[in-house]
């Protein structure tokens, strides 16, 4: 498969609309119609898919139009993932059933819940699943998850929200938090998520009755993760594709999930990614929602893959809307905290230094040595600069406000 | 004759694959490709339809004469078991 920096300007308008008619025909295993591509084109068609985490959804869509120099590598792929995804899934529901034998009832959120929204439910792949389990009784959660051979760092309740199980060829995303650390606004999260502990219902999946919050909170805590994401570094089309399926199989309390969203200032993004799970993916629009243009909200997710993560690049880009001064000073200050960010930053991906915050300084050299070592491989500063500058205009396109994302 | 659950039925791109999960992905995790009469054999036996039954159907189905129905039918059932695949 080609290089995905190479691609990344090459995604012109028409591959863009044959990728997005691909996604929505293959979740209906449907075909669509020839787009008649160069090879070149199919190339990048099917790595966008690859970077997007659903190729074996375009694949399905696509497979009898494909060039016979690329079809046998991507049914290939497409096989392994879909295979991988079925036997992620079966480990999955049986360490959950080993959990319940425990008196441990983790609630369940994305991944397999989003999963079984689509008809070809291993066509929609999961890196990891996510889970919630109050602190009061993640330890009791942890030794099990250990005695079951799962491997993970001790769980750090003072800066971290979760801890990461990998395991019987799974990983799982243990989270004492259920919203992520990055978010602001703590004490109506905490209310929020007693409300949905206090809502939270069973469902079943292949006989294993897992806990799954109400279908209003879990849209509510799709759009809040997708607007997470869309700060940092980006969010995938996946990502837009799991809200449109959730919204086609539950019913929503639309004004429930507005009202909410406006707490946390995401009420224009949450308009933008509804308006294309509309146009794209066959969502109804919600009534009394204003529609808001998604066009450069489609193209920055197209160019960013699986949770904008596609390049070096636009990973580091992520420090200057995130990091830095973002939204109101995108030049030298915001490169300079890009390199240097605050110590609550630091904290997220080096735990150590909320432990010690003397070793800030330390941090900082570890992140300095590992940017350059990716600038070694190809990474470029400049690049990082520019895709961080045109992602703050983009953030603030979406009003996704400044004091929604802690700095 | 029961399928193992072990065995995860799927079409992909056309193709079809039984998908190893549990004790029997431990031992051997590969998809196994199934041609289509075999396809079609394994959703029969999922839906729990009777090896007499499969036979009868698969003659219409195929357009086959009822020996050569039944023949295929039961050679296949025996690879199943064979492989552990069916019980």
């Amino acid at each position: 498969m080609a290089q995905k920096s190479k691609n990344k300007s090459r995604i012109s308008d028409h591959i863009a609309t044959v990728f997005m008619h691909a996604v929505s025909a293959g979740i209906g295993r449907n075909t669509i119609d020839d787009p008649e591509f160069s090879i070149d084109e199919w190339q990048i068609l099917l790595d966008l898919s690859v970077e997007q985490g659903l190729l074996p959804i375009v694949f399905e869509a696509v497979y009898s139009l494909v060039p016979k120099e690329l079809e046998p590598l991507y049914r290939e792929s497409s096989i392994k993932f879909i295979a991988n995804q079925a036997q992620r899934t079966d480990v999955f529901l049986r360490i959950y059933r080993e959990l319940q034998k425990e008196g441990i009832v983790p609630l369940v959120v994305k991944g397999i819940l989003c999963r079984e929204t689509y008809e070809l439910s291993d066509w929609r792949i999961s890196t990891d699943e996510d889970i919630y389990i109050p602190q009061e009784e993640f330890m009791r959660f942890h030794e099990a998850m250990c005695r079951m051979g799962f491997h993970s760092s001790s769980p750090n309740f003072r800066s971290e929200h979760e801890t990461v199980y990998k395991g019987g060829g799974i990983v799982i995303e243990g989270h004492w938090k259920l919203f992520p650390q990055e978010m602001n606004r703590w004490e109506y999260m905490d209310a929020q998520t007693a409300g949905i502990m206090q809502r939270a219902r069973y469902t079943d999946i292949d006989g294993t009755k897992i806990l799954t919050p109400e279908p209003t909170d879990h849209m509510i805590y799709l759009l809040l993760h997708a607007m997470k994401h869309f700060s940092l570094a980006g969010v995938g089309i996946r990502q837009i594709c799991d809200i449109a399926r959730w919204a086609q199989t539950y019913t929503i309390d639309w004004n429930q999930v507005r009202n909410t969203i406006d707490c946390f200032g995401g009420v224009c993004f949450a308009s933008a990614v509804l308006n294309v799970a509309n146009k794209h993916f066959g969502m109804e629009f919600p009534e009394g929602w204003e529609r808001v243009d998604s066009t450069n909200l489609i193209r920055d997710s197209l160019e960013g893959g699986t949770f904008g993560h596609s390049t070096e690049d636009r990973l580091h880009s992520a420090l200057i809307t995130f990091g830095g001064e973002g939204q109101k000073d995108i030049g030298r200050r915001a490169v300079l905290r890009s390199l240097f960010p605050g110590r609550r930053v630091m904290e997220i991906n080096y735990p150590w230094v909320s432990r010690s915050p003397a070793l800030l300084p330390v941090g900082w050299c570890v992140r300095l040595i590992r940017y350059a070592r990716s600038v070694r491989k190809g990474a470029s500063p400049i690049r990082s600069l520019q895709i961080g500058r045109q992602r703050v205009k983009l953030l603030q396109e979406y009003d996704v406000l400044a004091d929604t994302i802690e700095r | 004759m029961k399928a193992n659950k072990d065995y995860k039925y799927r079409e992909i791109a056309g193709e079809h694959y039984l998908i190893p999960v549990g004790v029997a992905a431990e031992k051997t995790p590969a998809p196994i490709q199934l041609s289509e009469t075999a396809a079609w054999i394994w959703r029969q036996i999922e839906k729990g339809v009777s090896d007499q039954e499969m036979a009868e159907e698969m003659t219409l189905e195929y357009e086959v004469d009822p020996a050569r129905a039944r023949a295929a039918v039961e050679q296949f059932l025996i690879r199943l078991r064979e492989q552990g695949l069916a019980e």
